[in-house]
């Protein structure tokens, strides 16, 4: 879907602040790019939706070089940016029409797509009495609107309540269901871990590491499960390093015994691998 | 619904729900007082004078309007919306030209209506009128997409609009109007001031083709403007 080779991008000649990305994105794949503010994941997005242009290095999208897109392009793509990117003049409802007046591939209803992001209720309601959140639910509603082949999220859980991010990656799982291709920036690690299929790390401009979140995590984790084990009230916790394990005799006699509350494999989480890997802090 | 006429009713939607359309009726009201006294000195080259009030107005409303909604759209994130859409930035323009210059033109020819009473072209002044609310709003495009915020472009938007209308004021200081052939506005005040004299014919073609050649212009800088501000969403 997406193949980016040597993608290279400088603000006003300056430092590169995208440097020699290469990647790939496959169809209906959740593809994240992860990193700290300024990270450069922002920029190369606007790349891949041409608001920015002036790039160097070969970008082809859905078969065809970025370059040569047309306006066509819109009708196949969706975009949600995670600042609010509506008239707030306007109600939802008549934001969502306005903006479907501009394809001319069908599109889902706006009051369907409203009600996908848990708004119908306020479909009538104008966008200035609207909080951050469900600003941030109007422009995903938006980017839904044309059913896009690939789809572009900028931090799509940002600044929303645990139920409505929840509800918005259910969507965005949904999407992936439906053969619908995502490519999506966070530096909220929880959310990788659990919607992306593949993650890259992306530091100062520069691609660090490309994996699924599981194999990155497998891949840094040292080997060691923790057993806890209740005796009269009190938690007992001993750690076992999984080579050898079967032949093991405590952790045997431990099994024997009957007396264990919990195995935890003790793998680092994605923040952890992205810190190892890349020696910075998300922030 | 097209893509253009649902642009055209996003616009008198946000005209009026901003408050603008209002805060043009009061500017309006102003200038139909003035020349509603003025109407009654009964002093030499009132014609003038008209036509002069009538291209100042013409030119005020298309460029404000345009440069507030834009500056909204802008602030608000709607732009940038628009611009991963497939909506033509042909029709983007066309609409809200079309928007503001209807809004402006209706004023005046109400304007007209209501302070001069004797014999004038409809046709020669709707032209002129339209030549220049159009031009207007298309320079309005240009304008706003070096300014980012409200106080920046305020100052610009009335040199402009002073600008805008400098064959008006030519008119009124008696500066003949072939020394102001290469101003834009120069073509619609021949065809407004033609549309009070009745027995002048000499021209015409010229100040047609002018505000035809100045339009087209108008159009590509404004196209290029609205690019311009695509290009700087992204932050290039």
């Amino acid at each position: 879907m997406i193949k980016a080779n040597g993608l290279t991008f400088a603000y006003g000649g300056k430092t590169p602040a995208v440097n020699s990305l290469t990647f790939s994105v496959g169809e209906g794949e959740i593809f994240g790019f992860l990193g700290p503010s300024g990270a450069g994941k922002s920029t190369a997005q606007k790349i891949l939706f041409r608001l920015l242009r002036g790039y160097r290095g070969d970008i082809h999208v859905m078969g065809l070089a970025l370059k040569d897109w047309g306006p066509e392009y819109f009708e196949r793509v969706g975009v949600c940016f995670e600042l609010p990117a509506n008239y707030r003049k306007l109600t939802a409802l008549e934001n969502l029409r306005f903006f479907s007046s501009f394809f001319s591939t069908t599109t889902v209803a706006p009051e369907e797509v409203l009600e996908w992001v848990g708004l119908r209720a306020d479909a009538n309601k104008r966008v200035e009495q609207f909080s951050k959140g469900m600003q941030t639910r109007l422009n995903l509603a938006r980017s839904l609107i044309n059913k896009p082949s690939l789809l572009f999220l900028d931090e799509p859980t940002s600044g929303l309540d645990p139920g409505n991010a929840r509800k918005v990656r259910d969507l965005i799982l949904r999407q992936r269901e439906q053969g619908a291709t995502v490519f999506l920036t966070t530096h909220d690690m929880h959310v990788a871990d659990e919607l992306c299929d593949r993650v890259g790390f992306l530091v100062n401009g520069k691609l660090v590491r490309v994996g699924a979140p599981s194999a990155l995590r497998l891949e840094h984790s040292n080997r060691i499960v923790e057993v806890r084990t209740g005796i009269d009230g009190v938690v007992n916790a001993e750690r076992f390093t999984l080579d050898g394990l079967s032949s093991n005799e405590r952790f045997q006699n431990l099994l024997s015994e009957d007396r264990i509350q919990s195995i935890h494999s003790l793998e680092p989480s994605l923040e952890h691998v992205f810190m190892q890997v890349t020696g910075e802090k998300l922030a | 619904m097209t893509a253009f006429a649902h642009l055209v009713q996003n616009d008198m939607r946000t005209l009026y729900r901003t408050g603008y359309v209002w805060v043009s009726i009061v500017v309006f009201a102003l200038m139909l007082l003035i020349a509603m006294h003025a109407s009654q000195l009964d002093f030499a080259g009132y014609e003038n004078f008209v036509a002069a009030i009538i291209l100042f107005d013409v030119v005020l409303s298309p460029v404000m309007l345009v440069g507030l909604m834009v500056l909204l759209e802008r602030s608000e994130g709607a732009f940038a919306a628009l611009s991963v859409s497939p909506m033509p930035t042909w029709a983007y323009m066309a609409a809200r030209v079309l928007m503001v210059s209807l809004f402006s033109l209706a004023q005046m020819l109400l304007l007209v209506l209501a302070v001069y009473d004797a014999n004038f072209s409809p046709v020669a002044l709707t032209a002129g009128l339209a030549g220049a609310a159009c031009m207007s709003g298309m320079f309005g495009f240009l304008l706003v997409s070096f300014f980012d915020d409200l106080n920046a472009f305020l100052l610009p938007m009335i040199g402009t609009i002073m600008l805008l209308g400098v064959p008006g004021y030519a008119v009124l200081l008696g500066i003949p109007q072939k020394w102001l052939l290469w101003h834009p506005t120069s073509g619609p005040m021949a065809l407004i001031e033609q549309a009070f004299d009745l027995d002048a014919r000499q021209g015409l073609f010229t100040a047609g083709a002018t505000t035809i050649v100045w339009a087209a212009v108008a159009a590509i800088l404004a196209h290029f403007a609205i690019g311009r501000m695509q290009a700087r969403i992204g932050g290039s």
